[in-house]
């Protein structure tokens, strides 16, 4: 028993005399060590707020998205936040300051490996002016066309907002995550840009072109009605950006529109977002010879020679004017409401089909939004462009505008 | 064994690393370069000595039974000191060892030597052999990171581990092209150490066997 | 899920803690001359390191972070796994006389294998939740439970071939073990 005893007193003695040394040296050390781990962060910190005395604070927190707190003093807190966004292995790193009044006052995108052009604009300057300057209350909205990384980013920004509420004692309303707003399509909306137009009929299948990312050639559908609704849709020719408007004629994602009418909603592919509305397009078109109605007025037709068929009734004067194209002239006529042009319709039959004639289907519907002939020009279609608009311009001058 | 040729046995005869096959999991991993090489060796070394001294110290009171685990707390506690000094001091040296430096408790070799040798001699004698067996190892692992080194890099480098600053540096340029960069994967360091192994079997026996020769005449 | 399974192959393939991160290495060399024991004590290694890398885990999650004396971790690690292995042998010793004298003298020298620590102290530095830690904790034994049976199977055959004197015995088997690790290293992007 006093054996016992004896060793355990022994153990416990050299036990305790050597927690007490290593407390003593932890006590030496740890600042030192803390002060090295903030010099290699400060040089960032140090973009938010110049000059401030920084410290570290416990970044944990229940989303686990922030994985560094540090508070200038008398400045604000800083939050170094790792999300992932659209590109899986890597994550997009950021860090955003708050200051003390609970306002966003910088956000700085450290590391990102988004798909460029679209993911990658979570770095730029459009995405920063949504975030800083807002209060800690305020919500932030999600990069349209860029959906998935923004709302990732946003997610990361609403943990570091609880994560200050926390930490600054203030009291923040938990923004709601980003909920994407889904646009609903019907198949019975605007889709003229589209230029749909029914090229042959063979009984129930109707043989549609229509256009889908402007400057493309145009896709072939073949879609058969029955009933007033579609039975199935076939593409035969794809003019559309390979790689980015394929999943929108996938036979997946085709064949969703059995049974689809006039009324019913459609999805867009995401990401394919004209060549779907392309297939909406032809689909309409499709419908409405089904249903004995013409299609929507022919913005352009090469081989049409009539003198473009005023089908919708359009209110307003009618001015018309010519211009040299690429392959012969391009005739633009135009009606004009008051000030405003409401309507444009242009010809050109020695266009080149493909090239040229893509121009004379979208350019009109463009110069028409944009109430203006100063509209940018099809790709790939430069000539007939400039010829549009030269036209479009003699005719406003030839209505006194 | 007299004072003398213990401290010499650490280096060739009794070499930890390539005779007794001790320590080798830091040996085959630190030995890339020269600075890490000096870094763990020097480490090891001062761990080494310091055990040694405090166990041999306390070897008169400490019941037979608990030595184990009182040796291991001595070790773990010097180990701990150790690194928590260096993280403070030496970051770049502790950034390279990382995990390697707590390791050093269960390095066979510290705790080979406290049972083997500081618990049944004085502490001067427990201190000597120490830093003999310490040496021993950083030379062993000085002569593994010096051939790896060079024919990973083509050059050597020694820096200060305070400061970062380079103390010396030896490049030999025109062998730059034909450096080998596998050897700093852990093939080459297998290799390289399968190599030295073989060299100080032969360097201890040949002794051995001048011995034999002399007999068979 | 998918991570668990990327874990456990990056663990046992690339990151093998014997070709790759050199920890279990006396072992290796001194046990894996005949198979059998090869199995055996790789077999004893993974439920000391499982059971090891269980308690330290809890000890460091429930009593060094709330007492914030981390710094204390190694000394708390190598008394607990020291501990663990000795109860073990008693256990061993207890129900399977056969096995204990089968593994005789390298259940202690598990104390000082590396591996133990080294995993133990990987499941804190990596912040792993249990699952992971428990995924983890298999993983790597048992990559060095395949290492070392490979080792012994090409060792048998290795010690009755005839071998230039000095390379006989350990020399030989690092030459063997350096070109495990290369072959080894093409698992690398595997995952």
């Amino acid at each position: 028993m006093k054996k016992i005893l004896h060793l355990t007193v022994f153990l416990a003695v050299v036990g305790a005399l050597s927690a007490g040394v290593l407390s003593y040296v932890n006590n030496l050390t740890a600042p030192i060590i803390e002060a090295q781990k903030l010099a290699a962060v400060k040089e960032s910190l140090e973009v938010l707020y110049p000059g401030a005395n920084f410290s570290e604070l416990d970044a944990e927190e229940e989303t686990g998205l922030v994985t560094g707190a540090y508070l200038a003093e008398g400045k604000g807190y800083i939050y170094k936040v790792s999300v992932t966004g659209y590109n899986a292995s890597t994550p997009i790193e950021f860090m955003i300051s708050i200051s003390m009044e609970g306002k966003v006052d910088g956000f700085v995108v450290l590391a990102q490996q988004e798909t460029s052009g679209i993911g990658s604009r979570v770095a730029t300057d459009e995405f920063k002016n949504m975030v800083v300057g807002k209060g800690v209350n305020d919500t932030i909205s999600t990069l349209s066309g860029a959906t998935v990384s923004s709302t990732a980013v946003v997610k990361g920004i609403n943990a570091a907002k609880a994560l200050y509420g926390t930490q600054a004692g203030v009291s923040v309303e938990a923004p709601k995550d980003p909920v994407v707003e889904e646009v609903v399509y019907k198949l019975s909306d605007d889709y003229s840009s589209a230029g749909a137009e029914v090229v042959s009929v063979d009984g129930n299948t109707y043989t549609v072109t229509s256009n889908g990312f402007p400057g493309n050639s145009a896709n072939t559908f073949e879609i058969v009605v029955e009933n007033g609704a579609v039975a199935s849709v076939k593409n035969t020719v794809f003019g559309d950006t390979a790689g980015i408007g394929d999943p929108a004629v996938a036979d997946d994602a085709l064949a969703g529109y059995a049974g689809a009418t006039l009324d019913s909603e459609v999805d867009v592919v995401s990401g394919s977002t004209f060549t779907s509305k392309s297939v909406f397009a032809a689909m309409q078109a499709a419908l409405k010879a089904a249903n004995g109605e013409t299609t929507e007025p022919n913005e352009g037709d090469s081989s049409s020679e009539a003198a473009g068929e005023t089908e919708g009734t359009v209110e307003g004067d009618s001015y018309t004017a010519t211009a040299a194209g690429f392959g012969g002239d391009v005739t633009v006529t135009i009606v004009l409401n008051g000030d405003d042009i409401v309507d444009v319709k242009a010809e050109g039959a020695n266009e080149t089909s493909g090239i040229g004639s893509n121009a004379i289907e979208v350019l009109p519907g463009r110069i028409v939004e944009a109430d203006s002939a100063d509209v940018d020009g099809v790709s790939g279609a430069t000539v007939t462009s400039e010829a549009i608009k030269t036209a479009v311009k003699a005719a406003l001058t030839e209505a006194g505008k | 064994m007299n004072r003398k040729e213990n401290f010499v046995a650490g280096f060739v005869k009794e070499n930890p690393v390539f005779g007794l096959y001790l320590g080798l999991c830091s040996a085959l991993a630190i030995s890339t370069t020269l600075d890490n090489a000096i870094g763990m060796g020097l480490c090891v070394t001062l761990i080494l000595t310091a055990s040694n001294m405090i166990i041999s110290a306390i070897r008169k009171i400490t019941p037979d039974e608990i030595r184990i685990p009182v040796y291991i707390v001595v070790i773990a506690s010097l180990v701990s000191v150790v690194e928590m000094l260096m993280a403070a001091f030496m970051q770049e040296l502790y950034a390279n060892l990382g995990v390697f430096i707590s390791l050093i408790v269960v390095n066979c070799i510290i705790l080979g030597r406290a049972e083997a040798f500081a618990s049944k001699n004085g502490i001067l004698d427990s201190a000597l052999d120490g830093i003999g067996m310490g040496l021993g190892y950083t030379f062993s692992l000085l002569l593994i990171a010096f051939v790896r080194e060079f024919l990973a890099t083509a050059s050597w480098t020694i820096t200060n581990p305070f400061n970062n600053q380079v103390i010396l540096h030896l490049g030999l340029e025109f062998l730059e092209p034909f450096k080998i960069s596998m050897f700093s994967t852990s093939t080459g360091s297998f290799l390289t150490f399968a190599c030295f192994a073989a060299l100080f079997t032969v360097l201890r026996n040949k002794p051995a066997k001048k011995e034999e020769k002399k007999e068979a005449k | 899920m998918a991570e668990l399974f990327s874990l456990a192959i990056t663990a046992i393939l690339i990151n093998n803690i014997i070709l790759t991160k050199f920890f279990g290495m006396c072992p290796f060399l001194g046990v894996s001359k005949k198979t059998s024991s090869a199995v055996g004590m790789g077999v004893a290694v993974i439920f000391v390191i499982m059971g090891a890398s269980i308690i330290t885990y809890f000890l460091y999650h429930l009593v060094l972070v709330p007492l914030e004396i981390t710094y204390m971790q190694l000394i708390t690690f190598i008394l607990v796994i020291a501990s663990f292995v000795q109860f073990t042998e008693m256990f061993i010793k207890k129900f399977s006389p056969a096995l204990y004298k089968s593994l005789g003298i390298y259940l202690p020298l598990i104390t000082t294998n590396c591996a133990v620590l080294y995993v133990a102290q990987d499941n804190i530095t990596q912040s792993y939740n249990f699952i992971e830690m428990l995924v983890n904790s298999f993983s790597v034994p048992f990559g060095f439970l395949m290492i070392l049976y490979i080792f012994s199977c090409i060792r048998e055959r290795l010690d009755l071939a005839t071998t230039p004197n000095a390379w006989k015995g350990n020399p030989i088997a690092l030459v063997t073990a350096a070109l495990m690790a290369l072959a080894f290293s093409g698992f690398a992007g595997l995952v």
